[in-house]
């Protein structure tokens, strides 16, 4: 699954060609409890990623439903972490967000927003390879593509799922317990 | 023999089902409408049974809010900015207007929702609707 490339570099003298993955890229956020959140936060952890704001009248209400399937199926576990960024850092400011969180019945710091500067988020939305942008024709104003990203511990997205739907979840929980059981025989 | 018996005893059943009178057929009509914009305008927050998410969108199903049927009414046309208490519990997260329903569409959503988990077994009638989503819109402009 994912991007990849294939290189070819020097070893011991003789050329070989090797695949390289799609690595998500570093990023440095803020997250609800006004924290850094990087990709350091994720370091040794498989994690789900998804763009929404929290007014936005639509998909997102899915989406955080599904999400919140995801989180009571791997609450605890610590291989696990899931991250909503927000695309609308202007409303979503970290005390909205933790607001948001507490309501949704969210507690400690597995599943983290993330909120900064509206370009970079845009910049890091690409890097998952998802749509989001401003949109003057889209309800709230702004643009983003419904999906899950599940990224493995090396920083490689393994899998895009359509998170505003229950399929899709479930496809996305079972990827995820295969991963998982991926780690464990290795 | 008793097979025949129990087709004989069905024939007025089904004369009854295929020829519907016209209040039956409204009835249909505002419900399978109702529940198909529900599902479009409505169950993204509220969800398909109705019971809400959390503490973020408040539940439609086992509300003690649908006895105030004429603010549901407004409501669904016209959103709210206020927070709201339903069955004890305070909802913070402002729920989004939707002028584009129509009196119709308003009145089947609310059939739908009062026949569904309201303990309702009439329709309420777009002239009823109607006559509420005026009132509040006239308030509204106060």
């Amino acid at each position: 699954m994912g991007e990849r490339d294939v290189i070819t570099k020097e070893v011991d003298g003789k050329t070989v060609t090797d695949t390289a993955y799609y690595q998500i890229p570093g990023f440095r956020f803020t997250n609800q409890d006004s924290l850094p959140v990087t990709d350091k936060t994720f370091d040794g952890k498989i994690y789900v990623a998804d763009f929404f704001f929290i007014t936005c009248p639509t998909i997102c209400p899915k989406m955080k439903t599904q999400m919140k399937r995801v989180y009571d199926q791997f609450k605890n576990n610590p291989d696990v972490m899931l991250l909503s960024y927000t695309i609308d850092p202007k409303h979503d400011t970290p005390a909205v967000l933790k607001e948001f969180a507490t309501s949704l019945g969210i507690t400690g710091s597995q599943w983290q927003f993330a909120t900064g500067p509206k370009e970079e988020i845009f910049k890091t939305g690409k890097s998952y390879m998802v749509v989001a942008q401003e949109d003057a024709g889209a309800p709230g104003g702004l643009l983003h593509s419904g999906h899950f990203v599940l990224v493995d511990k090396e920083k490689h997205v393994r899998g895009m799922y359509d998170g505003t739907t229950e399929e899709g979840a479930d496809k996305l929980m079972a990827d995820m317990d295969r991963l998982l059981a991926e780690y464990k025989t290795k | 023999m008793r097979r025949r018996t129990l087709g004989w005893l069905l024939v007025p059943f089904l004369l009854q089902t295929a020829c519907q009178s016209q209040e039956e057929l409204k009835q249909e009509k505002y419900f399978v409408e109702g529940y198909q914009l529900y599902t479009e305008h409505c169950a993204n927050c509220h969800q398909t049974d109705g019971k809400g998410l959390e503490a973020l969108y408040p539940p439609i199903n086992g509300s003690d809010y649908l006895k105030n049927k004429e603010k549901v009414i407004c409501l669904i046309r016209y959103g709210q900015n206020e927070p709201i208490v339903v069955n004890g519990r305070r909802f913070n997260r402002p729920m989004p207007s939707n002028p584009q329903l129509t009196d119709i569409d308003v009145a089947e959503i609310t059939t739908y929702i009062y026949n569904k988990w309201g303990g309702e077994t009439v329709i309420t009638d777009v002239k009823e609707a109607s006559k509420v989503l005026d009132t509040c819109r006239v308030q509204r402009q106060r």
